[in-house]
């Protein structure tokens, strides 16, 4: 993995809504052929850590996106499944605007 | 109050009525998951702080609630799901207006590895407009439940 970029998805306590999450992006990167990404889920607490390699971050928490110096998006709407296309299509745009 | 209960090894399914608020629902639900040992002590009041501090509630087809809390407080991995008599405002998962909570998802896990799976078939759940209207109606749930179940296969304490 040591060359593959990094969508860290966090959450509150790293184990429930960041898993959901993360096999949400698995699969639609799956789908959609995307390579050479992969997809780290971590809670709040312990996040200081693993962000400074993400090129992306999502999470299901209220994020201020001033505090991260890499993209941050709501993954509210993969849990919920409402608008949930477009939150996959902004990840996408994003991981294309890094390729 | 905790008014019929289908029980099975991981999943139980209650009706909660009477409850007014979101944190009479999560006190009602976390003193039922310690009475009923599936938590321990001091659940509660760490669900009722999480809550407050990362709150659950999701605005899916239908409102709904993912409450939990630390693993360390889970003393058999159990999925409750609480039907709620009456909707209950919860504050929204992620920022956003308060949600009309109808069903409560409890989730009280350990670390296997497995219950990604559960996790993801929980998402797939509430995404479902008629898997979640199966579910109110209290006959048909018990197949519902049953779906649950098998995602907790590894359990080996019998």
């Amino acid at each position: 993995m040591d060359n593959k970029k990094k969508i860290l998805v966090i959450c509150a306590l790293g184990y429930a809504t960041s898993t959901m999450i993360k096999k949400n992006i698995e699969d639609f990167l799956n789908d959609s052929g995307v390579q050479g990404w992969y997809v780290e889920a971590i809670g709040l607490n312990m996040a200081d850590g693993y962000i400074k390699d993400a090129s992306i971050i999502v999470s299901s928490l209220n994020l201020n996106p001033k505090d991260y110096c890499v993209p941050v998006v709501n993954g509210i709407s993969l849990i919920s499944g409402i608008n949930k296309e477009d939150t996959l299509k902004e990840i996408l745009n994003i991981i294309q605007t890094m390729d | 109050m905790v008014t019929q209960t289908i029980i099975q090894k991981h999943t139980r399914l209650i009706k909660l009525s009477g409850s007014k608020d979101c944190q009479t629902v999560l006190t009602e639900l976390g003193n039922y998951a310690i009475q009923q040992k599936l938590a321990k002590e001091g659940f509660t009041e760490a669900l009722l702080e999480r809550e407050q501090k990362f709150p659950t509630g999701i605005q899916a087809k239908s409102g709904i609630a993912i409450p939990h809390s630390e693993q360390d407080f889970t003393l058999k991995p159990t999925l409750i799901i609480a039907l709620l008599d009456k909707s209950t405002l919860f504050h929204p998962m992620g920022g956003g207006e308060d949600v009309s909570v109808e069903t409560v998802f409890l989730l009280l896990l350990d670390q296997a590895e497995h219950q990604v799976e559960m996790l993801t078939n929980i998402v797939s759940f509430i995404q479902d407009e008629n898997k979640m209207q199966k579910l109110r109606s209290i006959d048909e749930a018990k197949d519902t439940i049953l779906s649950f179940e098998k995602f907790f296969t590894s359990d080996k304490a019998g």
